[in-house]
């Protein structure tokens, strides 16, 4: 018999049962079935590869089962004395199923893709040009997936010798990085790091550390458009993670499964390294996390620093020890009482205990260079600033001075990348700024004396980002006009070279109330434009304090993705004098309209709550009330030109005009 | 799947099987004299030799030190109590448990372990593993893809004979109906070596008796060496003659005892009230003194002359030699050896 018959005879004998076989070619046929039904309705928001969280979910899925079914049997004592005493190698029988368990998977997902592919080919021209790119990628993508689940699970039949640490050594290793860098070094450095927005290496770490992240990323789960998921290609670092996943449990399961010993089937692990390395990173993981937490719910770290990370630091070393305590019950045998058995492992003890308490203090060492952080000026690439409450609504203002805020602040730093003077006045500013706030939270802006926060992310000519968060008093503020008078920043902020660039724009003026479409030829959208330029380039920050907008000119076009809006200040005294020219009425406000009732409704700080509304129809309450009244689409400025936030109105409003009814929605002045 | 027709007319040996016949018991032991060992390589050629094996589960040994050579062609027991390392010790015989020192030769082999090698073996856990659902007859088909010896025809005939369907599940079976299959399935094999765990356990005394004449039969009609674990000594008592006692993880003794036993005796003797039976209980050569009123009991080793001259001059009603079991062989041997066999025993 040659050697290859002899191991196809054993990779046919792993299909006994068929069970693996049921369930792959059974999920990933049900998956076709319906994808082909969703495509014949949809072709433009619905994936059957990259972008295909069902698939994404399937992969991940049939990779955990497939490995714990076909691995089942390391541990079972029965059928491990059946195999191991037939004549066969144990390399035989464990890479048989090995390949047993993959054939399984990849034959059918090429089948299902390839058909899905050809299925969308024949309903959408505009998928042909990307089918077969399309179809590679993800098969390629979606197998990697699977392997990845797939070497998992068979690292963790092979290093544990029990059902139960198995499916709990799983669900960990998926869990683990991220518990890791989110609940611990994010916590210290958001405890730790005064200056502390975000830091992209933890965040990168967080996706490469986290199998589910990583494959979502890897499929393109954070895509929603059909063009970006038909050319999508998965980013290096992305790549090379996954690669690390799929290979480095290999190797380990390779060498674990030399090393396994039978007779440890039943117990926790089936190899002591095993269970040494468990131990220490559970009971590492155990302490740095309930240090961090302790830090956290104490609140400790906001009085004195120092003593909460001590605080934290004994915390998590005694609870290390506790979870080393316990862990040492767990996989406890022999006779050795539990006293004796934890102190068998002192020097390892002693390590899980000291990383543990360690962790934060080594966020703590370096808070004051991370906090006074500023890069050199020739090595950065790009400044992006974003102040909470500067260009934005009240609602966006009081999301951006949530802790830890993502979206509103991401959105401002993205749009105010300056690379040019806005750039320079930036870093100045900035530097001036870290020397006075560098050591005060951002968090605590009210109880520093300060307005807002600002964040600002450096973009270096390396590639990398550095993000750091300082509150603003009103002297910081001040100063600020230094950067939003560049005309870079203004240009940013009021969009007129991007109008510029639109060939086909359309203009609407709009009070707030109604819209009146404006027909201009090219050359009075061209003398907008320039006379809008201007007025802009004329402004100050300053200007912002004293005025509200009188309305906005609307552009939209048919360009992609394009929908803009031109602020029009009454101090634009160009651009008014031009809408007056065109027959807009740029002084027409609610007051000029007939307001028919006014609803007023008191609502709590920060708008958590809303109570004790008022509804308003007599003709002296409405006159002092629309005297009042700003429409909340003109609240563009909430730090520089606050309003009254404690009092929302719901106007209605009849326009003559049309004989409708319009409701706007407004702040008191 | 062709079945393979039967080799050296062993289907035949199986119908005969039924019939009883004498165990040649021809296995041999180190540990306690050299003796042991000259009478069993009369027998056969050394095939399996287990030099200073030694097994440990953490801080236990399991297997301590255990030199054991099996002859060809002969049928070994081993006995102990639970836990004594019988279970262990056959484990690392057949692979399936990696020894931690010690050395083990089939056929003098270096690598017992290595495919080739082990279709010469078959080993029957306790608790045997089949699949789910499977009958005799998958099993036997799975066997022949691993035992290239494997007579499926024999099978067929076995199972017929002892009542035992081909085609139903073996989960329905009852624990000695499966008891019965698998070593159905063990000889069938036609492995040149078979190791058993607790082989009789669960067959009724007819099924017991069957078995056991198989296994004779098997053993003269080819070379058939067998390994038996078990505690209970009466199971053993008459197919084997050879056994190897473990205790602790360890050989106490090993060796063919009937032959060994050759100079301890068994009387029995009636005494009138007024003797005085002290002198006879203290002699060194009484290995055994069982008292009942006065019935009395001795097992003697060595020269039983003075024996019988000192429990003469107490006047006997009556004095008679009777044969000695196994158990009392053992007892014998074993207390002769300084240990207590009750707690080896029991």
């Amino acid at each position: 018999m040659t050697s290859e018959k002899y191991f196809l005879k054993w990779v046919k004998e792993a299909g006994r049962g068929h069970v693996v076989a049921f369930l792959s070619w059974g999920v990933l046929a049900g998956y076709a079935l319906m994808t082909m039904a969703r495509l014949g309705l949809d072709t433009e928001s619905c994936f059957f590869g990259i972008g295909s969280q069902e698939l994404l979910w399937i992969c991940a899925g049939l990779g955990a089962a497939i490995s714990f079914l076909e691995y089942f049997y390391l541990l079972q004592p029965k059928k491990l004395d059946f195999y191991h005493s037939l004549p066969v190698r144990k390399n035989t029988i464990f890479w048989g199923r090995y390949v047993h368990g993959l054939l399984h998977f990849i034959i059918p997902l090429v089948l299902v893709v390839t058909a899905c592919g050809l299925f969308e080919a024949n309903l959408d021209v505009d998928f042909l040009p990307y089918s077969s790119s399309y179809t590679g990628h993800g098969i390629l993508a979606f197998t990697a997936v699977f392997l990845v689940f797939y070497h998992i699970g068979i690292f963790f039949l092979s290093i544990c010798g029990n059902i139960l640490p198995a499916i709990l050594g799983y669900a960990l290793c998926l869990g683990y990085g991220h518990i890791l860098v989110e609940n611990v070094f994010v916590t210290w450095a958001e405890t730790n790091f005064h200056a502390y927005y975000k830091i992209p290496l933890l965040e990168k770490l967080d996706i490469v550390l986290s199998p589910l992240f990583l494959a979502g990323h890897l499929t393109g789960q954070n895509l929603f458009d059909k063009q970006e998921v038909l050319e999508y290609v998965p980013s290096a670092l992305h790549v090379m993670a996954v690669a690390a996943w799929i290979f480095l449990p290999l190797l380990l399961f390779s060498m674990a499964r030399e090393k396994r010993r039978t007779e440890r089937v039943g117990r926790m692990f089936a190899l002591p390294l095993a269970e040494r390395v468990a131990m220490v990173l559970l009971s590492f993981l155990s302490g740095a996390w309930g240090g961090s937490l302790f830090v956290e719910l104490s609140g400790l770290s906001k009085t004195c620093p120092v003593a909460g990370c001590v605080a934290g630091a004994l915390v998590g070393a005694m609870l290390a020890l506790a979870a080393h305590v316990l862990l040492e019950w767990c996989v406890g045998s022999g006779k050795k009482k539990l006293s004796a058995r934890i102190l068998r492992r002192k020097w390892q003890l002693a390590l899980e205990c000291a990383a543990a308490a360690l962790t934060g203090m080594f966020f703590l060492a370096g808070a004051s260079s991370f906090d006074s952080f500023v890069p050199e000026w020739d090595e950065v690439e790009e400044i992006g600033v974003s102040i909470a409450g500067l260009d934005m609504d009240y609602e966006g203002y009081m999301r951006a001075l949530e802790k830890g805020e993502q979206y509103e602040t991401k959105r401002q730093l993205d749009k105010y990348a300056l690379t040019a003077e806005g750039k320079d006045a930036a870093f100045a500013w900035i530097t001036s700024l870290v020397s006075e706030n560098g050591m005060t939270k951002a968090d605590s802006v009210e109880g520093a004396g300060g307005v807002s926060k600002v964040t600002v992310r450096y973009r270096m000519k390396n590639g990398s980002e550095f993000y750091r968060q300082y509150p603003i008093g009103e002297g910081d503020l001040q100063s600020f006009a230094s950067v939003y008078d560049t005309d870079e920043y203004k240009d940013i902020a009021y969009l007129a070279g991007q109008i510029r660039r639109v060939s086909d724009a359309r203009f609407q003026w709009s009070d707030g109330v109604t819209d009146t479409v404006l027909k201009l030829t090219d050359e009075e959208k061209d003398a907008l434009l320039d006379a809008y330029g201007a007025d802009v380039e004329d402004m100050g920050m300053e200007n912002l304090r004293q005025h509200l907008p009188l309305g906005f000119v609307e552009v939209t076009s048919e360009a992609p993705y394009f929908s803009n809006r031109m602020v029009v200040y009454p101090f634009f005294t160009r651009t008014c004098g031009l809408l007056g020219e065109y027959g807009v009425e740029t002084e027409k406000g609610l007051a000029d309209y007939s307001v028919r009732a006014i609803s007023v409704t008191d609502v709590s700080e920060k708008g958590m709550a809303r109570t004790n509304s008022k509804h308003y129809e007599e003709p002296d309450e409405l006159e002092a009330w629309t005297r009042e009244a700003v429409l909340k689409e003109f609240d563009l400025q909430p730090l520089l030109f606050p309003l009254d936030y404690s009092r929302e109105m719901k106007i209605e409003v009849r326009d003559e005009a049309t004989n409708s009814t319009v409701y706007v929605d407004g702040y008191a002045r | 799947m062709p079945r393979k027709a039967s080799r050296n007319g062993s289907g035949l040996a199986f119908k005969q099987g039924f019939m009883a016949d004498e165990a040649e018991p021809a296995a041999m032991g180190r540990t306690h004299g050299e003796g042991y060992k000259r009478r069993a390589c009369r027998k056969g050629r050394l095939m399996i030799k287990i030099n200073d094996l030694t097994k440990y589960f953490d801080d236990v040994c399991a297997v301590n030190h255990v030199s054991l050579e099996i002859g060809d062609g002969t049928m070994l027991g081993l006995l102990g109590t639970n836990g004594a390392g019988k279970t262990t010790l056959l484990r690392v015989l057949s692979g399936v448990l990696e020894a931690d020192g010690g050395e083990i030769r089939l056929d003098g082999e270096e690598a017992p372990f290595s495919p080739s090698c082990k279709e010469k073996l078959f080993y029957l856990p306790d608790d045997p593993y089949y699949f789910p659902n499977a009958s005799i007859r998958v099993m036997a088909d799975f066997f022949g893809k691993q035992y290239p010896d494997m007579d499926a025809e024999s099978v067929s005939y076995m199972a017929e004979s002892l009542n035992l369907d081909m085609l139903q599940p073996i989960r329905t079976f009852s624990k000695g109906m499966r008891r019965q299959a698998f070593l159905i399935l063990a000889l069938c094999s036609r492995t040149k070596y078979l190791f058993c765990d607790e082989v009789f356990d669960g067959l009724d005394p007819i099924a017991t008796e069957i078995m056991k004449n198989l296994f004779r039969q098997e053993m003269k009609a080819r070379e058939f060496t067998i390994v038996v674990a078990s505690h209970k000594l009466g199971e053993l008592e008459d197919v084997c003659g050879n056994i190897a006692i473990l205790h602790k993880g360890g050989v106490v003794t090993a060796g063919d005892f009937r032959a060994q036993a050759g100079n301890v005796r068994k009387f029995q003797c009636v005494f009138p009230l007024k003797a005085e039976l002290d002198g006879i209980r203290r002699h060194p050569q009484i290995v055994r003194f069982h008292e009942d009123a006065r019935f009395i009991t001795l097992v003697t080793r060595g020269d039983a002359d003075e024996i019988l001259a000192l429990v003469n001059g107490q006047n006997p009603v009556f004095v008679g030699e009777v044969p000695l079991n196994l158990e009392e062989m053992f007892i014998a041997e074993m207390e002769g050896a300084g240990y207590d066999i009750r707690k080896v025993l029991s």
